[in-house]
């Protein structure tokens, strides 16, 4: 009996240890992902009457922004097997996933009794068989663009993480040769898609180096009336402008012949513009107070400090600066103390602009006869990252999700320099031409419309 | 006295079997896991195959307060229509999930383990010496389990080897799935945590459960949130997994950890 006890006891012990491994979930760690485009299927939104066809004007446009941003590929609606006809009904999954698309958009468009449109979207994961999210808009029907772009926002940010930025606007500077020959700089606005472009300003003076305010409601820019530098306040939604501070006038001596320094950026706040201003010897950084119209000096260095940006928070401005002997980018607090410097490769760094996202410059490299778009972490760690080099690039502007830049970039043409916009994504990657017709500069882009 | 000692004993030898049975029987335990899966689905059908009224979106949109003079009148602010409907098209009842669908059928490795009839995903060289090795690794933990001499000592490490070359596998075969948001601001915490449930055939038992669920809900961390649906949607994309039945018991269940640090 004792020896069954212990033969018993023994067994018992033995089994207990490899039983706790056998029953411990088995451990699998998985860090390598693809960072493949997301496919998914967007099928024409169904027309529930008297929209002209909007169903299907809707579905593309959702498309062309979401395969624009390079993290989506469409499914060709040549292969769809199911046939979505009610909105409200869950889907097949199993028709979608077979065509490989991971996720699914259908929508609808309704014709109001007062005329507007009711556009509504249901967002699917195929694979999950959730639907992620569905919402619905009313709107004007010229107003269907606009709807299409908050849908594919509503579908990037759902998907990413991310922020979308579909519905928001770029301000660039439209280059064309005059009647008798003059070049000529104008101001012009497009939805971020290329769509409904209309010139701000007229053909009779130069303007550059538009910049938004955080509602997006106004802009900066620089304007040479009268062959003078001038930096104007535009209200967008009025149309009225108002003249800050200009070369030659009160106090203000000399500026760049390219108003380069005038350009001044809007603090996170919009109560304040942070600009360039030459007083006595070299230019400063200067804060200018938007309510008080005062004028208040950060910087005072006989070198030049131009090109200010604020950060996200409002707690730093990034400019460049030849204290160093070449131009290289610095960081100070907002208050002109603590002054860092961020860069500190070879070349010529200039035109700073703070990521929206807080931890990055974007700035333009000249080193060696050429030009180059990189980023650099905004604490000064790490290495600088190239994004893209060329024959010339200028004036980088952030989408407000700070995911693509917006660049000028300059090529060789038949007649000198040729200039256009051009946008890349933060991975170096999707470099893309913008949909604009002649010769463009100067991109700034609006925050999202509220 | 006596007494005591019998009921100690007789406890002991229950508990004894109990664990035994748990390693050694594994198939009967999964099949009462599995019959708890069934009527989840069937709720599920249930209720979609019900006519419910219409459907939850709500219908009243937030009038505009149309500014006349506004050349660029604005969309309405959305209505939220998360709630997912829950009617289905009546006539036809849908098959259920039956098996799963596996993106690109790659050519077969010469079929080592019978049982599975699942696609492989890893290319046919490594398969064949993954193969191997992990027959041999199941040969020698099998000579320690039926070698009387063998001490738990060699039994366990040799488990633990055994572990890791299934995880192995497991990662070869769950990693073409999983899209990864290394491309996130600070990626290294997004990390997911997935316990996944496998039918002897590789197939899930049930839908995987995210074990860091709350910690990701709570955070409202959006970036979190596709990591976690990102994760999810990779180990149900990528199943049948194509597994040694006869280590069933280890691999019944899995914690899969995603992380896009890499």
């Amino acid at each position: 009996m004792t020896h069954f006890i212990r033969l018993l006891s023994v067994l018992f012990l033995m089994a207990v240890p490899a039983a706790a491994i056998a029953q411990q979930p088995l451990q699998v760690d998985i860090s390598r992902g693809n960072l493949e485009p997301t496919p998914i299927a967007i099928p024409a939104f169904i027309d529930n009457g008297g929209t002209n066809d909007r169903g299907q004007d809707i579905s593309e446009v959702i498309a062309a922004d979401l395969e624009s941003s390079g993290l989506f590929t469409t499914v060709d609606q040549r292969a769809f097997i199911e046939d979505v006809q009610d909105f409200n009904l869950r889907p097949r999954f199993q028709d979608w996933r077979v065509i490989n698309a991971d996720a699914l958009l259908v929508g609808q468009v309704t014709r109001q009794s007062d005329g507007r449109l009711l556009v509504g979207f249901r967002l699917w994961d195929a694979r999950l068989e959730e639907q992620l999210v569905g919402l619905q808009f009313v709107t004007a029907p010229e107003n269907w663009r606009r709807v299409a772009h908050r849908v594919a926002d509503a579908v990037y940010q759902q998907l990413t993480g991310e922020s979308g930025y579909f519905d928001t606007r770029v301000i660039y500077v439209s280059e064309s040769i005059g009647p008798r020959g003059e070049p000529m700089r104008r101001l012009a606005v497009m939805d971020q898609d290329g769509a409904n472009p209309s010139f701000l300003t007229d053909r009779s003076y130069w303007s550059l180096l538009p910049n938004y305010s955080p509602s997006a409601q106004q802009i900066t820019y620089v304007s040479f009336l009268d062959g003078q530098a001038t930096t104007y306040v535009y209200d967008l939604e009025s149309g009225r402008q108002e003249a800050l501070f200009a070369s030659g006038g009160t106090g203000l001596a000399r500026i760049d012949p390219d108003g380069q320094s005038l350009s001044a950026r809007f603090s996170p706040d919009g109560e304040q513009l942070a600009v360039s201003i030459e007083l006595q010897a070299g230019h400063d950084i200067h804060l200018f107070d938007l309510r008080s119209r005062s004028l208040r000096r950060l910087t005072e260095h006989p070198a030049d400090d131009v090109e200010p940006s604020f950060s996200p928070d409002g707690d730093q401005i990034v400019f460049s600066s030849s204290r160093s002997g070449g131009s290289q980018l610095y960081v100070m607090d907002a208050n002109g103390g603590n002054v860092q410097r961020v860069s500190f490769g070879e070349g010529r760094y200039t035109a700073p602009v703070w990521s929206p996202r807080g931890d990055l410059i974007v700035f333009v490299k000249q080193q060696s006869g050429q030009f180059s778009l990189g980023v650099v972490a905004s604490d000064g760690s790490g290495e600088e990252r190239i994004l893209y080099q060329g024959y010339y690039v200028d004036t980088p502007a952030w989408s407000p999700n700070g995911r693509v830049i917006l660049f000028t970039r300059g090529d060789r043409g038949r007649e000198g320099t040729e200039y256009e916009i051009w946008g890349i994504d933060l991975a170096g990657f999707n470099l893309r031409r913008m949909p604009i017709n002649g010769q463009s500069s100067d991109p700034a882009w609006s925050p999202l419309i509220e | 006295m006596r007494t005591i000692l019998v009921i100690f004993v007789s406890l002991l030898v229950h508990a004894g079997f109990i664990v035994a049975g748990l390693v050694y029987f594994p198939k009967n335990v999964r099949q009462f896991s599995t019959s708890q899966v069934v009527p989840l689905e069937l709720i599920t059908e249930i209720a979609e195959v019900t006519n419910t009224p219409e459907e939850e979106v709500e219908e009243e949109p937030v009038e505009e307060e149309a500014p006349p003079p506004e050349p660029d009148p604005e969309p309405e602010p959305e209505v939220d229509m998360s709630a997912a409907p829950e009617t289905q098209a009546a006539p036809e009842p849908e098959p259920e999930p039956e098996p799963e669908f596996v993106p690109d059928p790659e050519p077969e490795a010469p079929a080592q383990q019978p049982s599975n009839p699942a696609p492989q995903q890893t290319q046919v060289p490594q398969e064949q010496s993954f193969d191997d090795m992990l027959r041999d690794l199941a040969n020698s933990v099998d000579r320690e389990r039926s070698s009387s001499s063998g001490s738990t000592q060699d039994a366990s490490s040799s488990y633990e080897a055994l572990g890791v070359t299934l995880a192995d596998s497991i990662r070869s075969q769950a990693q073409p799935c999983f899209r990864s948001s290394a491309d996130a601001p600070n990626p290294e915490r997004l990390n997911v945590v997935v316990r996944v449930r496998l039918n002897r055939d590789g197939s899930l038992d049930g839908r995987p459960d995210i074990l860091n669920r709350q910690a990701i809900d709570v955070s409202g961390d959006r970036y979190l949130r596709v990591a976690r649906d990102r994760a999810l949607a990779a180990v149900i994309e990528c199943a049948p997994y194509r597994l040694p039945a006869e280590h069933f018991s280890i691999w019944r269940r899995i914690d899969v950890t995603f992380r896009s640090d890499g």
